[in-house]
């Protein structure tokens, strides 16, 4: 296994090749404010790692935002496989069909609308205005939660559709002429096979929380590299964005490499065909 | 040969029917009739008999199979199990008795987790007093049904189609059945293996006291071993006999063509081939009347109006057909 996650991770170098270079030539190039004709400097020692006073390198910006992901696609795996499992094994009832919609409301709407609606619900409701208190964990569930929104809604479609699919296989048919109970059926044989299915198609989705979150940070106000990223963008500083890209394609390759290793630490057949 | 007539059955089918609904409208949904997959069949399986149902791929064996295990919910009719209406269990009682009906699948690659170890597969069908000592069991399983000891660590995606369906004949024989339904699978080049698997049913059917109920698409490799056979139509049983009274004086007029086609059945009146017009039809288009009405030859005005009622012709040949 750790030759697998070591093989895979050497991947992420030729990404990074061909990021890196090209992010710059991009920002040359660009008609901006960006361009002033200065050469770009490497993103050492920026303003995005400055940690607070007093603060661990864990509240640094970069810090801020790779937790609010981390928590964002906690949640958003966490509650997506048992929406989903509610909504398959509740065929056709009103918990299916409201699943169904919220999924699908989550996973058409961007995570920015998302995040500007939930402000919304929050102002009308009396609760945003000033500028929430970040150490507590009750401010970051709106901006978490809207970050794994894409992931819930992506995670329980698949389980949806997965457990579906397999309970008409004659191996769940099987399985219940074996004498099992429905119960027993769906855990033993069901759930593990689902979680498979999930695991594979994991890349796309958590590389698309990774490059929405820093939208979705820009409209909270949270403390994290997106806010700093827009500020970049529009005064024109050079380093700042070009940092910014890095970090995040990082981030994003990062993000495909954990879905790799998770799909093949559950399917040995996978893990043996990648190394291929 | 088992007597059939003498013996208690085990399994009685009774009518048996299953439909799936069909809907059309785009708001309100509405009842647009059914696809009639499995319609009006009757027999009984009687203990230690091996009882042969022949029909073309679409005749609906796959779905009486699962239908008689109560894996799919019947239409109409009704299944009994020594006299217990499978219908009318629930929880724990209807899976004691499905353990003692097992099904080996005609998919038999599908109908095995495809992450599965072959030994996990075994060990969980286990009765459960046998749970205790898995080891030895799984392997006298393997040995019974010559599944190579070896192969028993390996997923389905690791075993040839045979071995998948002697693993799934092993599950089967786990739970310790009464009954075993085995599904022949539809591959044109299964003949071989097709009368493999039932020398090995057969003989391991007077050690183990099991009645067999052996769904197969052509007649010929299951006719040498079978006590009674049936012949499937379109979705029904039309005709069921012993064997040797079918090979000799089959009565349907689907039995006789199908009979005739087949190389190798003696006692045929005649021995010219029969050939029939046209197709079987879908579930989706049955005709009206006798099923069969559009290619019979003895068609008769009142074949189109009413379907042939399931009767004894001799005792112990059972047919549906006007004109017999
Ligand atoms: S009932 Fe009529 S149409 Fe049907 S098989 Fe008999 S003779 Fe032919």
């Amino acid at each position: 296994m750790s030759a697998f996650i070591f093989r895979r991770a050497v991947w992420l170098l030729p990404i990074m090749l061909v990021v890196v270079p090209s992010a710059c030539l991009l920002l040359q190039v660009s008609p901006s404010t960006l361009c002033d004709g200065r050469g770009l400097v490497l993103p050492a020692s920026h303003s995005l790692f400055a940690a607070p006073e007093n603060g661990s390198g864990w509240q640094s910006p970069v810090g801020n935002s790779i937790r609010l992901m981390l928590v964002g696609a906690a949640l958003g795996l966490g509650l997506g496989f048992p929406m989903g499992l509610l909504a398959a094994l509740g065929r056709g009832n009103w918990l299916d069909k409201s699943i169904q919609a919220l999924c699908s409301l989550f996973i058409s709407l961007p995570g920015l609308v998302l995040a500007g609606l939930v402000l919304g619900v929050m102002a009308w409701m009396g609760k945003a205005g000033a500028t929430p208190d970040w150490e507590k964990p009750a401010a970051w569930l709106a901006p978490a939660l809207v970050t794994g929104s894409g992931l819930l809604g992506f995670t329980a479609r698949i389980v949806n559709e997965a457990l579906l699919q397999a309970l008409g296989q004659d191996y769940a048919l099987a399985a219940r002429a074996k004498g099992l109970t429905e119960r027993e059926m769906v855990i033993r044989h069901l759930l593990r096979n689902t979680w498979i299915t999930v695991t594979n198609r994991l890349t796309p989705a958590l590389t698309s929380l990774v490059l929405g979150s820093w939208l979705v940070e820009a409209v909270f106000g949270y403390p994290g590299m997106g806010r700093l990223f827009v500020q970049a963008i529009l005064q024109g500083e050079r380093e700042l964005v070009w940092s910014g890209v890095i970090i995040y394609a990082f981030l994003a390759a990062l993000a495909g490499l954990v879905a790799d290793v998770l799909a093949a630490a559950l399917e040995p057949r996978l893990r043996e065909e990648r190394q291929r | 040969m088992v007597t059939a007539e003498n013996l208690a059955p085990v399994l009685q089918v009774d009518r048996l029917s299953y439909y799936i609904p069909l809907w059309r409208g785009y708001l309100v949904r509405q009842p647009a009739g059914a696809l009639r997959i499995l319609d009006s069949t009757s027999f009984e399986l009687y203990s230690g008999e091996m009882l042969v149902l022949v029909g073309e791929s679409g005749s609906g064996k796959s779905s009486l199979a699962k239908t008689i295990l109560h894996l799919a919910s019947p239409g109409f009719g009704r299944v009994m199990y020594r006299g217990q209406d499978l219908a009318q269990l629930r929880g724990e009682s209807l899976r004691a008795v499905r353990r003692k009906l097992q099904l080996v699948f005609q998919d038999a690659r599908a109908a095995l987790n495809p992450i599965m170890p072959a030994r996990e597969v075994l060990a969980e069908a286990l009765a459960p007093g046998e749970r205790i000592r898995p080891n030895e069991r799984i392997l006298e399983l393997a040995e019974l049904v010559e599944f190579s000891p070896a192969l028993l660590s390996c997923t389905p995606g690791a075993l040839s189609d045979e071995q998948c369906r002697r693993l799934g004949l092993a599950r089967a024989l786990a739970a310790e059945p009464e009954v075993i339904v085995y599904d022949a699978p539809v591959r044109p080049d299964a003949d071989q293996a097709g009368l493999g698997m039932l020398r090995l049913l057969r003989s391991l059917q007077s050690s183990l006291s099991l009645s067999c109920l052996f769904l197969d698409r052509s007649p010929s490799p299951a006719y040498r071993y079978a006590d009674r056979v049936g012949v499937m139509y379109a979705g029904r049983l039309i005709e069921l006999a012993p064997q040797e009274e079918l090979s000799r004086h089959p009565l349907h007029p689907y039995s006789q063509a199908l009979l005739a086609a087949t190389p190798g059945i003696r006692g045929l009146p005649g021995d010219k081939v029969l050939r029939l017009p046209g197709e079987s039809p879908r579930p989706g288009n049955l005709p009206g009347g006798c099923r069969f009405h559009p290619r019979c030859r003895y068609v008769q005005p009142v074949c189109l109006e009413a379907d042939a009622e399931w009767r004894q012709a001799s005792p112990g040949h059972w047919v549906a057909c006007h004109m017999v």
